[in-house]
């Protein structure tokens, strides 16, 4: 009886530890932020097989969960940062200055998330940035803070987002990116200004 | 060989195992909740809805652009139907129509047009076999459902408030209903 006992009792620590591994090595456990690692420029990380069938099981665990209904790279491509140019964690106890370019898509968009994947729970309406913002211009650049920025046109609210990371959109993506986003990418940089409380340390 | 052995290689096999049914049960999961919490949010199913624009308090998936306005369509084609009829109505913007599996798979993407609706039949997975979608139908475009339940998802640029506007006054007229099976309406 108790030699039963013991076998069903395995049985199931078996299949709990399977079961709480798959949740977190996909990132639905207690592992914050989407994870990709087939593209990364300058620390900005996608994954060129997102939406599609070549996706591996966990590439299509972890989009389900952090990007459920992206489009395959022909329509579109995501890049994702977590750390600002000195590879420390975003967190919305900074401030810092994002500056960037012309980017190789017909549009693009930069927006902000929080570690669960979600916009943050504020309402400065200020989410994001698009290039029907900032127009044709070579060159922007824009404040990302938990308060609204004075000295600069755009601003991206990080208000409530605890830790968090930015995601670029580029749509229509050109054929030389998909080629080679090493050297076609206009990486934008992430500049920390300053940090509240002593969170600069 | 040590009967501890044996029991370590079986727990180590169950494990593996159930690690490996969970990963690949996400994907569908994930999708099923998601179209479970639209359901409740009233999207209707075999037409499109314009939802709201996506902010912190609306979102209904993960990361939603704020840039973009969504018309979904949830489908689920019974057996005894053919399929599903999609069309986007034009849009003199950037817009795209793309169609997702209930394991997550875009199976689909298209540029909607400005001058015209683009339109698609969408064949079950319980036909293909009797659809030869080597050619299509003049004015529209055959596909083939991996799953008999997924999504259609129409993408507008609405960044500015014009866009939106403009979308909200064309948006009513996509369309998204099962099709009768009738060899006539499907690819052929």
């Amino acid at each position: 009886m108790w030699r039963l006992v013991a076998l069903f009792f395995a049985l199931g620590a078996a299949i709990f530890l399977g079961m709480m591994s798959a949740l977190w090595t996909t990132g639905l456990l207690g592992k914050p932020g989407v994870d990709f690692a087939d593209v990364d420029v300058a620390g900005w990380q996608s994954d060129w097989s997102i939406g599609s069938d070549a996706a591996g099981p966990y590439m299509r665990a972890r989009i389900a969960r952090h990007g459920l209904l992206a489009l395959t790279k022909q329509e579109a491509v995501y890049f994702t940062r977590r750390t600002d140019d000195d590879g420390r964690a975003l967190t919305e106890e900074c401030t810092y200055r994002l500056t960037g370019g012309r980017q190789p898509a017909e549009w693009w968009s930069i927006t902000l998330y929080d570690s669960a994947s979600r916009l943050p729970m504020n309402e400065d309406n200020a989410l994001s940035l698009d290039r029907s913002q900032i127009g044709s211009v070579d060159a922007w650049g824009a404040i990302v803070s938990p308060i609204a920025a004075t000295d600069s046109a755009f601003w991206i609210s990080s208000r409530n987002a605890g830790e968090f990371d930015l995601m670029l959109r580029l749509y229509r993506p050109t054929q030389a990116l998909l080629a080679s986003p090493e050297t076609e990418l206009n990486t934008p940089s992430i500049e920390r200004l300053g940090c509240q409380g002593g969170a600069d340390e | 060989m040590n009967k501890w052995v044996i029991a370590l290689v079986m727990f180590v096999g169950c494990a593996v195992i159930a690690h490996w049914w969970t990963v690949r049960a996400i994907p569908g999961f994930v999708m099923s909740r998601a179209m479970d919490t639209m359901e409740e949010r009233g999207l209707p199913l075999h037409g499109f809805a314009l939802a709201p624009l996506a902010t912190p308090q609306s979102q209904t998936v993960v990361r939603p652009s704020p840039d973009l306005s969504y018309s979904i369509c949830r489908f689920h084609i019974p057996d005894d139907y053919g399929g599903l009829f999609v069309s986007a109505a034009p849009f003199d913007g950037y817009g795209s129509i793309s169609f997702f599996d209930a394991r997550t798979n875009n199976f689909a993407t298209v540029r909607t047009r400005s001058d015209a609706p683009t339109p698609f039949t969408i064949v079950g997975p319980r036909h293909v076999d009797a659809v030869d979608l080597s050619s299509d139908v003049p004015d529209r475009t055959g596909l083939v459902a991996p799953t008999r339940q997924g999504l259609v998802l129409i993408r507008r640029l609405t960044a500015t408030a014009a866009a939106r506007d403009r979308v909200e006054a064309i948006a009513k007229d996509d369309v998204c209903q099962l099709l009768p099976y009738n060899a006539d309406l499907l690819p052929s």
